[in-house]
């Protein structure tokens, strides 16, 4: 299919600037989404991810670059996305004096689905999300993850090709979680493509078929969970030493220091490792207090990439195949 | 831009957006259920007829005033009760700026919806909202013996003033309310009509005013908005004033409207 015409998500050398003369909140940001797929876009606070995705839904105006959703351009063909796209951004707000029922039914409307239509579909997505029971209730008296589970029916209630989920988990108890991750689960079954923010890496490493970490609005690294963590090396090396000594046994190791005297460093053959790194502190009259050495999770690849210092130093890295 | 094969046949499947007319009857339906279940949708009706009953019982016995003004004092401040009515237009302001605070405004804005509707529909609920309250003052007044010496025709005019009155309010609070960004600005913002009230012909007839008040009342629009009401409730059909009385409120509604469509439109608009 014609690239300009292929529906997902593509953004190409996305930048954006909130004036002509501040810094860019998104610097030469470039990803694809594939259709029916579900992408984790990562990063830290003030990364650029908020404003990405404001653009994606059509509230931001690019300041250059170019972004496709779903075919369409979100500059000229900002209706044409908006009709296709689900959104359930955290920093939307509901109708606090509406029903449930009332806001999901008056959402189907002005997407142009009729009056009973919009019922049926406003029924359907109550019982999906287990709030039938307080369909008629007042939104004022939702729990917040009744609200988050709310936010979620209101972005499918149209049926779209494209749906944004912005940290749809914050805030809600495990069991909930466990819930919303089953239903985003059901999209990727169902060939919905979706970009996911989240805080939580092992919602990204459970969900996510692609990840992107974002940082200073650059992407940085781009892969599977398995690509990611293979790209920082083999395992991950912990050693507890005195916390007057991190600093030094951080620098002698090559490793980084993670506070309170843990020193963390990626190894590509742990078993000889740990042996090594632990004479080579004796040797510097360094005594090592614990050691523990595992696989990388994502929270190793995030802090690898993001660094533990302010990010706009990072440069960029090579992107996983 | 031409419409490619498979873009034509995903909008086959997709339903048509709604006309314009009917995302803002879907958004005013909204906003009116919210208004009929807000206890403050009824305070400024109570206020208003309040300062009917206060004014009426405190400056009504003076029969020596009332034959200066030529009706009942009942008739007399009745014009004023309207008008502070019509302040419920500032509701306008109130109900889009409370949804600019809870990001309600944000999801609409994300909808294949014309933002236009978005701010248009807080505005007609608001002209809903004065007529009916200034209606309900009228009602209220002409029961309790206030008179119109132009029939019904004149309180239809009376209406149509309040209205107009009314709608600049509500310009007047979108703008002031979407600048400071928050509902509670946007509740103060009318404010400003006490010191409009009491420079005015409130309480007596303008040529009754002395000095610099008569030079503040006689820029005041408020003024030419009480004297058209009092013209065709007193004094008969007065194609002069009322002329006047239309062109400055009229003339004062435009400027608003256009204001609270330019702020709207800069505050909805993509950047």
């Amino acid at each position: 299919m014609d690239q300009n015409h292929s529906p997902g998500i593509v953004v190409d050398d996305l930048v954006k600037r909130y004036a002509p003369d501040s810094p860019p909140a998104v610097d030469g940001l470039s990803f694809e989404v594939r259709p029916g797929e579900i992408y984790g876009l990562l990063g830290p606070n003030g990364s650029g991810k908020s404003t990405t995705i404001g653009v994606l839904a059509t509230l931001l105006l690019p300041t250059s670059g170019t972004v496709r959703v779903a075919g369409f351009d979100v500059v000229d063909r900002a209706v044409d996305v908006r009709r296709r796209i689900g959104v359930a951004l955290q920093e939307t707000g509901v109708d606090s004096a509406a029903t449930g029922r009332d806001l999901i039914a008056r959402h189907a409307r002005l997407l142009g689905i009729s009056r009973s239509e919009a019922g049926r579909r406003a029924d359907a997505l109550l019982r999906e999300f287990d709030l039938t029971d307080a369909a008629e209730k007042r939104l004022k008296a939702y729990s917040g993850g009744m609200r988050r589970r709310l936010d979620l029916a209101l972005a499918l209630v149209g049926r779209p090709s494209v749906v944004y989920l912005d940290e749809p988990t914050t805030g809600l108890d495990p069991i909930s979680r466990q819930s919303m991750w089953e239903r985003v689960e059901r999209l990727r079954a169902d060939g919905v493509t979706v970009l996911l923010t989240t805080q939580y890496l092992e919602e990204a490493d459970a969900l996510a078929d692609r990840i992107g970490i974002v940082a200073a609005g650059r992407l940085r690294i781009e892969g599977t969970a398995e690509e990611l963590k293979r790209s920082i090396g083999g395992d991950v090396l912990t050693i507890d030493v005195r916390p007057d000594l991190e600093e030094r046994a951080a620098t002698l190791l090559g490793g980084r220091g993670e506070g309170r005297g843990r020193v963390a460093l990626e190894v590509r053959d742990g078993g000889a490792a740990v042996p090594r790194n632990l004479a080579a502190l004796t040797a510097a009259g360094i005594e090592p207090l614990s050691v523990a050495l595992a696989r990388p999770t994502l929270d190793d690849v995030f802090r690898h990439v993001v660094g533990r210092h302010l990010i706009e130093k990072t440069e960029p890295q090579e992107v996983a195949a | 831009m031409n419409v490619t094969a498979s873009e034509f046949q995903e909008t086959a499947i997709l339903p048509a957006s709604p006309l314009f007319a009917t995302q803002v009857g879907i958004l005013l339906a909204r906003l009116l259920r919210q208004l009929v279940v807000a206890p403050t949708t009824y305070i400024n009706l109570a206020i208003s007829l309040f300062f009917l009953a206060v004014y009426t019982g405190a400056f009504g016995a003076s029969a020596g005033f009332e034959k200066l003004i030529g009706a009942s004092f009942l008739t007399f401040i009745l014009p004023v009760s309207i008008v502070n009515a019509s302040l419920a237009g500032s509701v306008a302001g109130q109900l889009l700026v409370t949804d600019l605070e809870t990001g309600y405004l944000r999801r609409l804005q994300a909808m294949p919806i014309s933002r236009l509707a978005i701010v248009l529909a807080p505005m007609i609920v608001g002209a809903i909202l004065v007529f009916a309250q200034a209606a309900l003052v009228l009602g209220v007044g002409m029961a309790l013996g206030a008179t119109s010496a132009t029939g019904v025709p004149g309180l239809l005019v009376v209406l149509g003033l309040s209205l107009l009155w009314g709608m600049a309010f509500a310009g007047y609070s979108v703008a002031t309310g979407l600048l400071a960004g928050n509902a509670a600005a946007a509740q103060s913002a009318t404010f400003v009509f006490f010191p409009l009230v009491f420079l005015a012909p409130t309480f007596m007839p303008r040529a009754q005013l002395q000095g610099w008040l008569q030079v503040a009342a006689s820029l005041n629009p408020t003024t030419y908005v009480l004297e058209s009401m009092r013209g065709v409730l007193i004094g008969g059909w007065n194609p002069g004033q009322l002329a006047s009385g239309f062109a400055v409120i009229g003339g004062l509604c435009l400027v608003s409207t256009l204001w609270a469509t330019r702020v709207a439109r800069r505050t909805t608009s993509r950047r």
